[in-house]
């Protein structure tokens, strides 16, 4: 058997940890070259050896339990019970404030909020309110919210949309882009069963940019004219 | 939960304490797992990482997550095993992270060379040789070689601890070092030649 064949098996040998056989050590130890060979072999897996157990058994930090234990502590801590009202609490306070941050910003003339925010509108028949006479929109839509003008585009949508609705109360709803078709599902799963219909609000991407901005006229208090009829009781009286 | 403290609110207390009594025996129990595996879960990282520091960290990490998960791994065996494996796991991720290396190559590159290569395992080039080597090893074979190096575990040992045959073990133990061995083999001689 040539050396390279020994050598090979003397490498396997000193792989394992065993102690070569008969025939190989027989070879070794008339063989300088593969004798050589096989020495650094054992010398190359001893290094291994020593660097791998000096790695794994070295000391342990002497503070290592008890800094696992702190952790431990800290993660078997249960949450106080007060927890769960005081995130409930925040929650509610942050709702309100983003209201009041709502309402603000629709009030704030100059503001292109409503101009970005496309509108719903929700039909609900109803006789009790009567439509302002004599004011229709182009698809006759009887325009009692358009007392208002600033609500004028949203009607004439709705308008399109209801087509010969004769007597109804206009319910606006702003609603952002991505959330209309839900809201409208969701009103519509509401009011199953009750006497409502609802309608989609149209694609409005065109429109939106040109919506006129949400201004509320300043409010001018004019002195009263008094009436020949307005005379107070007492005078009439002595009439 | 409002309702039921309202009608029964002395039986929400005895629950409570029943619970938090189930929560102490089971912290007890823990612990009787971590003074067996705690150190285990230290020296697999301790030779994956080749570092104190970050092997505590990563020993930690382990042991916490065994810790949420005990109910599961209430077995001794069962738990050894587990946080072996998450343990070398762990410490197999935190080298692969790229800013990790950087520094221990920084280090290493800084350590003053050793004028004796008499001891090559005490030689900071054949370390990172060997640390090379290793990273370069499948991740089982790796993990047989660090478990095999501890002191107190036989290989039937290693086998019971990852539910392997002991024929597998030694295989894998056989393959690694000879693999180990193959990619030394060169750079040792050139440390040895300086
Ligand atoms: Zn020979």
């Amino acid at each position: 058997m040539p050396c390279e064949n020994y050598r090979e098996a003397l490498i396997e040998a000193a792989a394992a940890g065993n102690a070569p056989a008969r025939e190989l050590r027989l070879h070794r130890d008339s063989c300088a070259s593969c004798r050589a060979s096989f020495d650094e072999e054992r010398q190359l897996f001893a290094a291994i050896d020593a660097d791998l157990r000096a790695a794994v058994n070295s000391e342990m930090p002497p503070a290592f339990f008890a800094r696992v234990r702190a952790h431990l502590d800290i993660a078997a801590t249960p949450r106080p019970r007060w927890m769960p009202s005081l995130i409930f609490a925040s929650a509610a306070v942050a709702v309100v404030f983003l209201l009041l941050v709502a309402i603000h910003a629709l009030h704030t003339p100059g503001k292109d909020l409503v101009r970005q925010l496309p509108v719903a509108l929700l039909t609900t028949p109803s006789r009790e309110t009567p439509a302002v006479p004599g004011r229709q929109d182009a698809a006759g839509l009887p325009a009692r919210a358009a007392s208002h003008p600033n609500r004028v585009p949203a009607l004439r949508n709705a308008g399109a949309l209801h087509g010969a609705a004769s007597t109804s109360i206009q319910l606006e709803v702003i609603v952002p882009p991505d959330e209309r078709q839900g809201l409208t599902h969701f009103i519509a799963t509401m009011q199953e069963g009750r006497d409502l219909t609802v309608a989609p609000a149209p694609n409005m991407k065109d429109e939106r940019m040109s919506m006129p901005l949400l201004q509320i006229a300043e409010l001018e208090v004019q002195p009263l004219e008094m009436d020949k009829s307005d005379v107070p009781d007492s005078k009439k009286e002595k009439q | 939960m409002q309702e039921l403290v309202l009608i029964q609110p002395s039986r929400t207390v005895e629950d409570e304490l029943a619970q938090e009594q189930a929560h102490a025996a089971l912290r007890r129990e823990f612990e009787k797992r971590l003074a067996e595996c705690g150190p285990l879960a230290f020296r697999v990282a301790r030779g994956v990482l080749r570092n104190s520091a970050d092997a505590e960290d990563v020993a930690q990490e382990a042991i916490l997550r065994a810790y949420r998960r005990f109910e599961r791994l209430r077995d001794r065996e069962r738990f050894r095993s587990w946080l072996v494996r998450i343990a070398f796991r762990l410490a197999i991720d935190r080298t692969r992270s790229s800013k990790r290396r950087e520094v221990r190559e920084t280090l290493w590159s800084q350590a003053a060379p050793r004028p004796s290569t008499e001891d090559l395992a005490a030689s900071s080039e054949f370390q990172e040789h060997l640390d090379r080597a290793m990273e370069e090893l499948p991740e089982k074979h790796r993990l047989v070689l660090l478990l095999a190096a501890m002191q107190g575990h036989t290989l039937e040992e290693v086998a019971a601890m990852l539910g392997l045959p002991l024929g597998t073990v030694k295989s894998r133990l056989f393959f690694a070092r000879k693999q180990l061995a193959e990619k030394l083999r060169c750079r040792v001689k050139t440390i040895e030649k300086r």
